[in-house]
């Protein structure tokens, strides 16, 4: 009995005390969702700009990717509970997990790419992607044949709507009576793994004449990607540069930062810098670009690409204003 | 002797299969231990532990009951979606009520709502001979899909660009297990979504185990479950024990979302349940439908899905989907539980007729 | 006398501490009809069932041909030229004839070569003088001629010795006449024929040996010969076997506890009961004689109401379908249905369960829902000893019960005392004359205390012994009646067969 007892005193004590793990070098966790690591995109661009700075600094760096949205919380808060000095979350869906576990571990540093949130403890990126947007509806409109582009976006939420506006906006002002045909995946969040919908749209969209089409849409891009070599159209990329998917059917693809965001955090946060709030990236601070390679090259001529440079550095002197969904709605802006 | 082997023996050679597994990704088997122990004796994973078991114990329950009569429910998937919008519905519509009419009726809301969905299969299979499995399954397509506009449209959080409702009255929160027992000067299971409502589902777990064992009418399901003909000519209504049957699961389905809802998130993500109900059937196998067994079985295959996350996390290439493979080993381990153990038998030379 | 072909030596067998087998011991000679007689539970079917392989023996040896045998497997067994027709058969009521008999004897080719198959099996036919159809599927035959395809299957398989199990049970008279006659002609052709029954006359018009087990134990094993009925019962029985008497009513029926006008099914295939109309009264005892499948079964289930039917039907009084088949039996309906195993018991579930089935909502069984284990168990053990079940543990699964004393589980549950009218159907099929003369004592006593019972069966002398009148039903029909006095054995046959009507 009193064996028994012993053991149980030993056992509540370790049930008890939380356990602690010495922390030499910066240690960052990084928390992908469904998408993983091979998204071709969102999730891949963060994966690489946490892999550079492994290299380049130094840090010890963990991936976890999520099988549902509701394991988000439990990876954050498995690296909060081994002293991560740095948890990433990457994509809107981390918005309330990481408000929730941030609040339960005010010590530690977080960053949240791509919604926005004001504790104190967390930094949280937003890109300008009306702005990229705008500068592939420009290369679009300069490309078309038709007089006829498309929008693919995934769920039908104000995020991608901000993409479709700042499109449409970048092919109107070169050429006013362009027709943009816009299509949803869905409303749900399948809308992001949905390729097989998603080429149904986009051979619906180049059946009625559609020439270019620019998919916002994660992982269903793809599908769009088999529709534009199946008609041999064009498909623009987006997130990550993707032109290398589908060499000769990518027009472009709209380049987000995420790699760049993650970086540039972890060697802030290495030297001590690391600052919370709500950080606004765009072209000017050259987190959002177009993507200009060796596969899309013969696609995209000197004189459009002097053309859209010349309307990059409008919009980065501020001469040209891009109309952001978000402002015209503000009902919709998320907080 | 004989149910420790039974047990023991399976569980190391699915310990040595694992390891194997581990190393020949270019792993350490060494971090197994680790993992296990993070799994079951740190108050972290423990309590992630109990916050996934607690609905494997409701599926669970669901899918057993159903199968002592010889029915087969797979609609638990459905059955939970509903019990879990129903509390955000039911908050919607009377945030301000107090605390101890708010809880209850939360409960009780969830559990009518999955009985109500489980009526549907119940009817059609009790009445019009339809086939229960086509039934449920395809009844889960259709609550994926209703549930999932409910929660984009009529009760979607406009704060959020993420598919998910709004977040219900705080008097509907179920205290979390680090609340309940702050009193007592200790934060149990800090930061973790373990909550008072695994209480409900171990009551519902002794519910089910009493019904079923001490009372006339589990004596009717499992008359019905072992001989159909036999108990129709006792006289035993088939039928409406058929539909009794199905209410009673699909109100243990719609149970889930009381820890998910009320006890955790506060709110119905759309696509949050890992396949709970489907998880449901494994567990009720394990535990080879017995109530207080499925219990034991939900925290198997709960600790399973925690277990998965701290090998990833101890591991460099090991990902998400090790979960997947541990549960397929397990299950193929279980499916050939009966061969396995008269293997055993006979080397002991105690042959059973 | 030759080397004894087949040696059963000092073979003994436990079940669960129970002892099935002690010691037997017993002989067979090659090309003989060797019977095994014995009450239900002597151990019979065990016996022979290790010597098949399904069993292996606890001690003691079985020699074949004078060389130590023992089969793990039925397979192995097949292989060494024994088989074995179980009480139930073991067929696949949807493949036909010819795949029955293949079946587990498949040639390895790819493609099996079905015409030569069938022209072996026909061959196999007229060797052995049977004539069935070998593409017509096994589920639409007679019971006599699916126990014929078992038979064949076995003579496929090239078997010396086959071993029957209880053959007769399910056969009609003519069918079981038709079949000893047929294993008589399998001797002629040097195949030894072991026979377990517990019927006398078949015992001693057929076989030329014996085996007289009880208890487990060989009592004797005698030439046929040397035997006559009444010895035959003595050994068997160990005790003096009484005639049975003929049937007396106590007292003159009065109020019909059955009254049936009128009464017709419909069904797409299959049989319809044709304007039947019957009255049972209490305290009358009503025989319904007629071959197997001629509409006995739509009856019992309009009965008990699981057939829908049109025209009247009142029970004790009242329209039967007044109340729910289970409030019927509240009222004091009892059923003692046609298949035990199928219709009557749930074998895995134990016997104090079973006893309760169908009552187990009543007082004392159950409070506020709640079963009430001590009552149960109480009356459990009163009926299991009252019954003379054995083994008499209320907590043991009614599998394990012998067929007979998982039929004294159903009487004991379904025409217990305050049965008022009892639907009893085959009620002593494949139990022995012990237990049969308790069962028709105890139908005796209730009618005697004022119960109504409608006894279908195709035990003629069943039927005889006990019945007050006997309907004769053929073709969903009702085509004869008499009291049951008035019917000869031959008559009774020949209208039941069609031959007269």
């Amino acid at each position: 009995m009193n064996s028994f007892l012993k053991a149980l005193s030993y056992f509540l004590l370790f049930f008890f005390s939380d356990a602690a793990y010495p922390s030499s070098s910066l240690k960052v966790g990084l928390v992908l969702d469904k998408g993983g690591k091979d998204d071709k995109s969102f999730n891949a661009s963060a994966f690489s700009g946490a892999t550079e700075a492994k290299k380049q600094l130094g840090i010890h760096l963990k991936v976890l990717e999520c099988q549902s949205d509701s394991a988000i919380a439990a990876s954050l808060r498995t690296f909060a509970q081994h002293n991560y000095d740095l948890i990433i979350g990457i994509g809107f869906v981390q918005q309330s997990p990481i408000e929730e576990v941030a609040k339960e571990f005010p010590n530690l540093s977080f960053l949240l790419v791509d919604a926005p949130s004001s504790l104190p403890n967390v930094r949280s990126v937003i890109f300008n992607e009306h702005e990229g947007s705008y500068l592939v509806g420009v290369i679009a409109a300069l490309t078309t044949k038709t007089n006829h582009i498309g929008f693919i976006g995934g769920m039908d939420i104000p995020l991608i709507r901000r993409f479709e506006r700042g499109f449409r906006a970048g092919a109107q002002s070169i050429e006013p009576r362009i027709k943009t045909l816009t299509y949803y995946v869905g409303a749900s969040s399948d809308a992001w793994r949905n390729p097989t919908k998603a080429k149904e749209l986009a051979l619906g969209q180049f059946s009625k004449g559609v020439d270019i089409s620019f998919c916002a849409a994660g992982s269903s891009c793809a599908g769009v990607f088999d529709a534009a070599e199946e008609s041999h159209r064009l498909a623009i990329g987006v997130d990550s540069n993707q032109n290398w998917v589908k060499p000769g059917f990518i027009l472009t693809s709209m380049v987000k930062g995420v790699d760049l965001a993650v970086f540039q955090t972890i060697e802030q946060k290495l030297k001590g810098r690391f600052k919370p709030g709500i950080i606004h990236l765009g072209l000017k601070e050259g987190a959002i670009s177009y993507s200009l390679d060796q596969y899309n090259r013969p696609l995209i001529s000197a004189q459009v690409e002097k053309q859209t440079n010349a309307i990059r550095n409008l919009i980065m002197k501020g001469t040209i204003v891009v109309p952001d969904y978000y402002k015209e709605n503000q009902r919709d802006q998320s907080k | 002797m004989n149910t420790v082997n039974r047990i023991f023996i399976p569980m190391v050679l699915i310990g040595l299969i694992t390891a194997g597994i581990i190393w020949a990704c270019g792993e350490n088997p060494a971090i197994l231990a680790e993992a296990f122990s993070n799994t079951f004796f740190s108050p972290f994973g423990l309590g992630y532990t109990i916050y996934y078991a607690t609905p494997l114990i409701f599926t669970g329950l669901s899918v057993a009951l159903c199968f002592h009569a010889g029915l087969f429910n797979i609609g638990a998937e459905g059955q939970l979606l509903w019990g879990s919008i129903a509390i955000v519905a039911v908050s919607h519509h009377f945030s301000q009520l107090p605390v101890f009419l708010a809880i209850p009726l939360g409960i009780i809301l969830a559990a009518l709502a999955g009985a109500l969905w489980g009526l549907i299969p119940g009817y059609l299979k009790a009445y019009r001979g339809s086939h229960e499995v086509v039934v449920t399954i395809l009844l889960n397509f259709i609550a994926t899909t209703w549930v999932g506009y409910l929660i984009l449209y009529p009760l979607k959080n406009p704060n959020t660009q993420s598919a998910e409702t709004e977040i219900i009255s705080s008097t509907y929160f179920i205290p979390k297990f680090s609340n309940a027992f702050s009193w007592f000067g200790t934060e149990l299971f800090r930061t973790t979504p373990a909550n008072l409502s695994f209480f409900i589902a171990l009551f519902c777990a002794l519910l089910a185990h009493l019904i079923l064992y001490r009372s006339a009418l589990g004596y009717e399901w499992r008359a019905m479950g072992t001989n159909f003909t036999a108990a129709r000519f006792a006289g035993i209504r088939t039928r409406t024990q058929t539909l009794c049957l199905f209410v009673i699961s699909g109100a243990f389905a719609g149970l889930v979302g009381v820890n998910e809802v009320m006890g955790s998130e506060h709110k119905v993500i759309e696509g949050f349940s890992p396949g709970y109900g489907f998880s449901g059937i494994a567990v009720a196998l394990v535990a080879e439908n017995n109530p207080l067994g499925i219990i034991a079985s939900a925290f198997l295959f709960g600790g399973l899905q925690t277990f998965a996350r701290e090998l990833e996390f101890l591991s460099d290439n090991i990902s998400k989907d090790i979960s997947i493979v541990l549960q397929a080993i397990l299950l193929i381990f279980i499916a050939c539980r009966p061969w396995l153990a008269k293997r055993l038998l006979k080397q002991r030379g105690e042959s059973h007729d | 006398m030759t080397l004894p072909f087949l040696q059963f030596d000092r073979v003994s067998k436990n079940f669960n501490g129970n002892s099935a087998n002690t010691l037997v011991s017993f002989e067979v000679q090659q090309g003989s009809f060797h019977g095994i007689v014995g009450e239900n539970g002597a151990g019979k079917s065990t016996i022979m069932k290790i010597l098949y392989g399904v069993h292996s023996p606890d001690s003691g040896t079985i020699l074949l041909n004078g060389i130590s045998t023992q089969f793990n497997n039925p397979n192995q067994a097949i292989r060494a030229g024994i088989g074995m027709v179980h009480q139930h058969f073991k067929l696949v009521p949807t493949l036909s004839v010819w795949e029955n008999i293949i079946l587990g004897h498949e040639p390895t080719s790819l493609f099996i070569p079905k015409t030569n198959l069938l022209a072996t099996i026909q061959q196999l036919q007229n060797d052995f003088g049977f004539s069935l159809d070998l593409e017509e599927k096994v589920e639409t035959l007679p019971v006599g001629q699916q126990q014929q395809v078992e038979i064949l299957k076995l003579l496929f398989r090239k078997a010396r010795i086959l071993i029957l199990d209880e053959p007769t049970a399910v056969l009609t008279p003519q069918e079981s006449e038709v079949l000893l006659n047929r294993l008589l002609q399998l001797k002629k052709q040097q195949k030894t024929i072991i026979l377990i029954t517990h019927k006398l006359r078949e015992i001693l018009e057929f076989t030329d040996t014996v085996t007289i087990m009880r208890q487990g134990k060989v009592v004797a094993t005698e030439s046929t010969a040397s035997l006559d009925e009444h010895k035959l019962a003595t050994l068997m029985m160990g005790r003096d076997r009484q005639v049975p008497v003929t049937s007396q009513r106590s007292f003159e029926p009065q109020t019909a506890v059955l009254e049936v006008s009128s009464l017709s099914t419909k069904s797409r295939k299959g049989l319809q009961l044709r304007n039947l109309s019957l009255n049972v009264a209490a305290g009358e005892i009503v025989g319904i004689a007629g071959i197997e499948g001629q509409g006995q079964e739509e009856l019992v289930q309009v009965l008990t109401q699981l057939k829908s039917f049109s025209g009247h039907i009142k029970m004790l009084g009242e329209d039967l379908l007044n109340f729910t088949a289970y409030q019927n039996r509240q009222r004091g309906f009892g059923v003692i249905p046609p298949d035990r195993q199928k219709n009557g018991l749930i074998l895995p579930f134990t016997n104090e369960y079973n006893l309760i089935l169908g009552h187990h909502w009543e007082k004392p069984f159950q409070g506020l829902g709640c079963l009430s284990f001590p009552h149960i168990r109480q009356f459990a053990q009163d009926q299991l000893k009252h019954f003379d079940v054995r083994p008499c543990h209320p907590d043991l699964s009614t599998a394990t019960l012998s067929g007979g004393n998982q039929q004294k589980i159903i009487i004991a549950r379904e025409a217990s005392d305050r049965v008022r009218f009892l639907l009893a159907c085959h009620p002593s099929r494949g139990v022995d004359i012990g237990a049969m003369e308790f069962f028709h004592e105890h139908f005796r006593k209730l009618r005697a205390e004022g119960a109504g019972i409608l006894l279908i069966s195709s035990d003629l002398d069943e039927l005889r012994t006990l019945s007050d009148r006997i309907l004769v039903i053929r073709n969903g029909a009702f085509i004869a009646e008499k009291a049951a006095s008035n019917w000869t054995l031959p008559d009774l046959g020949l209208c039941m067969t069609g031959t007269e009507s």
